[in-house]
């Protein structure tokens, strides 16, 4: 796991230093980020070529806005609050039932399905962890999954991204990680590896 | 110190398991292999400020050549030039790509993805590109001169 106000920090310098010139930093900044942004796509009930799509849209939308962008530490949350916005415009075009002027409050935190579990997680340690993954909530998976791209939370950023305020993000991470090991402790398979 | 009252520590068993659910995910869900590489060739084409050109017809034609074989056929169209573009099928599942361009001598690529072939027009405009796979194709023209704006064209599938 490397570690979320790390990850901050590390994205700061390099956007900075693309902002001054060394253009050619963008490319480590993408391969940085773009693990986060995937999932957090994902986890707002984006299939996989619409949050290939969104993540791409997000990148091109900041360097864009590159100069707007005052604070480099910002970086991180600003392209995860795009990725979660253009989500969101996306599964409202969908649904069409609503109005446009409606207030973003976050994007819908449903897994859009994952595929053939059994195929995909040939270790059986991973098969049983999904097996109480998927038994949480929709909006306890989001938050596991995008926390779980960073340690040590830069709570900051985490509440942009997931549009949740700042001081529900520790309640409920804790919530979810407790349902969580509450699950798998009662597991005896779990217990017994 | 925590810079927030409600922020909570996390103990070392906390950290296991999310480091556990971030190998979970990778395994599920990682991101597609194209991401990275699609994300840098759309910031180099935002950063070529090209014209955009569109599909003259406004929808690829098939059609079918005396052979039988599938001809997928498509004009792009800009401020400057046209490019014909006609896809036949080569054998073993790949694309012959031959294409007509305005002007000889003018580079061309033609992107799958995040790969991208180069060709340059002959004197009569013309351009191949052979064994391609199908798939989501763009293409990216070069004007000979360097005044002009580069011209991308729409995805078309192949």
């Amino acid at each position: 796991m490397t570690g979320q106000g790390r990850l901050v920090d590390q994205a700061a310098e390099l956007f900075e230093q693309f902002r001054d010139g060394q253009r050619e930093k963008i490319e480590p900044l993408v391969g940085l980020l773009n693990p986060l942004l995937w999932h957090v796509a994902r986890s707002c009930n984006l299939q996989r070529p619409d949050a290939e799509d969104i993540v791409q849209t997000a990148w091109l939308l900041l360097v864009d806005h590159a100069e707007n962008i005052r604070e480099p530490k910002a970086v991180v949350a600003w392209l995860g609050t795009t990725v979660r916005r253009e989500a969101w415009k996306i599964s409202r075009m969908e649904r069409k039932s609503q109005s446009w002027d409606d207030q973003d409050t976050g994007c819908e935190p449903a897994d859009p399905g994952v595929g053939p579990v059994d195929l995909l997680l040939q270790d059986e340690t991973q098969r049983m962890l999904w097996d109480h993954v998927s038994r949480l909530s929709p909006r306890c998976q989001q938050i596991l999954r995008v926390i779980s791209r960073g340690g040590a939370p830069d709570y900051a950023a985490l509440s942009e991204i997931l549009g949740i305020p700042i001081g529900s993000i520790g309640p409920t991470r804790g919530r979810c990680l407790a349902a969580l090991r509450n699950s798998l402790s009662t597991d005896a398979h779990w217990s017994a590896k | 110190m925590s810079q927030y009252p409600h922020e909570q520590p996390m103990d070392e068993q906390d950290a296991a398991v999310l480091d556990s659910i971030a190998h979970l995910y990778d395994s599920l869900d990682p991101p597609p292999a194209s991401l990275n590489a699609g994300v840098l060739v759309a910031l180099t084409w935002a950063e070529l400020d090209a014209e955009l050109a569109t599909l003259l017809d406004d929808e690829a034609r098939v059609l079918r050549s005396p052979e039988t074989e599938v001809v997928e056929s498509v004009t792009f169209t800009s401020s400057a030039m046209q490019l014909m573009v006609n896809a036949s099928t080569d054998g073993a599942g790949t694309l012959r790509i031959d294409a007509w361009v305005t002007g000889g001598g003018v580079e061309v690529a033609l992107y799958l993805g995040a790969e991208s072939r180069w060709a340059v027009s002959d004197a009569n405009g013309r351009l191949a590109w052979r064994k391609v796979p199908r798939g989501r194709i763009r293409f990216l023209i070069q004007p000979m001169d360097p005044e002009s704006k580069p011209v991308l064209t729409p995805v078309v599938e192949f």
